[in-house]
């Protein structure tokens, strides 16, 4: 029996020991295919440490994540940092460890959307863009509709067509808003009441990450996405033959994703590498190139344009013209208020 | 014989680390204000409480049990039978029909609820090769036909092991005493498989009731059962309520759980050596 034990404890403890080296590790959690595995390769490679990337896919999952675990680098919403800093779970950048930084410029547009907001001193700008309507293209009546209705046509239309909306309480809210002509951080009363009527009135489909996908196959007309939904699927298909379009309303919300650090780091100084890293101009543009966002920096935004082909009218997230909101995290009662409109209008469907 | 106890420690330390432990936190969670990740003091509280009465809470139970009793309904339907056509077939062909259903099974049940869902979309495979569409995703009927597809094994297979076991002498005498097939069978052999009813009821209903990743694969997202809303507690209200939708989660949980315990309650009742169960 003894010898058992003793053969088991040896295993065991072998197991748990293989594959430890002294190399030393950067715990990143990130989105899905959300950075480009070559460069996290070539930062191993420079520095002579391990990147344990970590995958997610939203805010919510991310924050729980660096509540309960130990990283170093993160990538979030502009919202959630407004949180995390509430929580005291996210750190300053120390800009003195940086180098790279100070060559590339934030985007003066994008800039002024948060300029003024508590989370400039924790964040380093990764990536951003909107939330737009994805439509089925074969039907060229219902382009006309979206693109002369606006957020209307995802609202007004749910008896004709199948429309999906995306089910996170913030960006069905925001959508109803929009679509009431009002601001997506509103916190009045008679103006959430009628976010709230309108997606209860309305028969939607609720989906996240499937939204995209059913709008592809068909399954729906039209869906409520990110920028960043339409982009990967738009990278992915076939040129020839791309049966959807994405349409962004003239006013609509700007999501801006970035690095933040959290509070109990471990390897603070290697993630502030990791970031120099990713903000050297070459490897801001590569990284760029993979994921297919708009990236916040002028030189690097300007370069993908006019060398990268990125011409899509699409690809500005903030055109001349036409009118930006950024969300705020706001209190945790409109919080509340958000999830309870967003079960109200899910169960009523 | 007592030798070997010392082999079962794993399965009592994996037991209490990893269902005891974690109940015991569920019931903790749901009577109290503890935050689960930032542990720490908490007080006692029946606040939650209030979760279960609210009105979206009780559409969703109310979803959950009105699909649930659907399915379990055509399950037995179809499934009793099944279950006795299964259990008078000759030894060889019965172990090829019972394969053929206990296969399935053994892949994963998200990707038997992707197949569905490619099936249900307007352009399939069957839209492909005999122009057929069913075009039926986010309808409730959809949900039906895959909770159906997902659960009938587990009404077939507790019925069809009471039907299996059933003394034929018994059949035979109710022949002798001139019963017709009829009369045999409602009033000897229905009565008999009531233990294997009541089980294949039960591993249908309870597994029916707590789906999530179904009704929102197949139902689009349109349909909330009461999985839906501890899966939104648990995952994407967390950092929005401070952790307090855990604590409602956990009540939700626990209420279900009541479920689970009659249930078990009701089997322990009906097959005392859980012969139907598998």
């Amino acid at each position: 029996m003894k010898k058992i034990f003793s053969l088991l404890i040896v295993v065991l403890i072998s197991v748990l020991t293989i594959g430890c080296t002294t190399k030393s590790k950067l715990y990143v959690v990130n989105w899905g295919d959300y950075m480009d595995p070559v460069l996290i390769k070539a930062f191993e490679d420079e520095y002579g440490v391990e990147v344990e990337l970590e995958l997610v896919d939203s805010n919510e999952a991310m924050a729980s994540r660096i509540q309960t675990g130990t990283y170093d680098l993160a990538v979030f919403s502009e919202y959630m940092v407004d949180k995390l800093i509430d929580q005291n779970l996210v750190q300053e950048i120390n800009y003195d460890l940086l180098t790279n930084e100070t060559g590339l410029t934030v985007i003066p547009k994008l800039y002024s959307l948060y300029s003024d907001s508590e989370i400039v001193p924790y964040i380093i700008p990764y990536a951003w863009g909107t939330i737009g309507i994805m439509y089925d293209n074969d039907k060229p009546e219902l382009k006309t509709l979206i693109e002369t209705q606006g957020w209307a046509a995802l609202f007004e239309h749910t008896d004709e067509y199948n429309v999906g909306m995306y089910d996170s309480s913030r960006d069905a809210v925001a959508a109803a808003l929009l679509y009431n002509g009002f601001n997506v951080n509103s916190e009045n009363i008679s103006e959430l009441a009628a976010a709230e009527a309108a997606l209860v009135n309305a028969n939607f489909r609720w989906g996240t990450d499937e939204l995209r996908g059913w709008v592809i196959e068909e399954t729906l007309d039209m869906a409520l996405v990110y920028s960043g939904d339409y982009f990967s699927e738009y990278y992915l298909a076939d040129a020839e033959n791309i049966t959807f379009d994405f349409y962004v309303p003239e006013t609509t919300n700007v999501w801006l994703d970035s690095m933040v650090i959290p509070k109990n780091a471990q390897n603070v100084d290697l993630a502030h590498k990791f970031i120099d890293f990713f903000m050297r101009e070459a490897n801001a543009l590569a990284n760029s190139d993979y994921i297919g966002y708009a990236p916040c920096y002028e030189e690097i935004y300007d370069t993908m344009v006019s060398e990268y082909e990125y011409d899509d009218p699409n690809f500005d997230p903030y055109p001349e013209g036409s009118y930006r909101q950024m969300y705020v995290y706001g209190t945790d009662e409109r919080s509340q208020r958000l999830t309870a409109i967003l079960l109200a209008a899910k169960i009523n469907d | 014989m007592k030798r070997l106890h010392g082999y079962a420690l794993p399965y009592i330390v994996w037991m209490i680390v990893l269902a005891l432990i974690p109940t015991l936190f569920l019931v903790v969670l749901a009577f109290s204000d503890l935050a689960l990740f930032n542990l720490g003091s908490f007080s006692l509280t029946l606040a939650n409480f209030s979760i279960i009465s609210l009105d979206t809470t009780l559409k969703a139970m109310g979803n959950s049990l009105k699909f649930a009793s659907i399915t379990t309904i055509i399950c037995f339907i179809i499934g009793y039978p099944v279950a006795l056509y299964l259990s008078n077939l000759k030894e060889k062909t019965r172990k090829i029909l019972i394969a053929l259903l206990i296969v399935p099974l053994w892949s994963n049940m998200l990707l038997r609820i992707t197949a569905w869902e490619k099936i249900f979309t307007p352009s399939s495979i069957f839209t492909d090769i005999f122009g057929l569409s069913f075009d039926l995703l986010g309808e409730d009927i959809a949900i039906i036909i895959a909770m159906v597809a997902m659960y009938l094994p587990f009404m077939i297979f507790p019925i069809f092991s009471v039907l299996e076991k059933l003394d034929t002498k018994l059949i035979e005498a109710a022949k002798d005493l001139g019963a017709n097939d009829f009369q045999t069978f409602f009033r000897v052999i229905f009565p008999l498989s009531a233990g294997g009813i009541v089980s294949g009821t039960i591993m249908t209903f309870l597994p029916s009731m707590t789906a999530f990743a179904l009704p929102q694969r197949i139902g689009l997202g349109s349909t909330t059962f009461i999985g839906n809303i501890i899966e939104s507690k648990f995952r994407t209200e967390i950092m929005d309520f401070n952790g307090i939708s855990i604590n409602q989660g956990s009540m939700i949980s626990l209420f279900l759980m009541l479920f689970s315990i009659t249930a078990f309650i009701l089997i322990v009742k009906f097959d005392k050596e859980g012969e139907t169960l598998i």
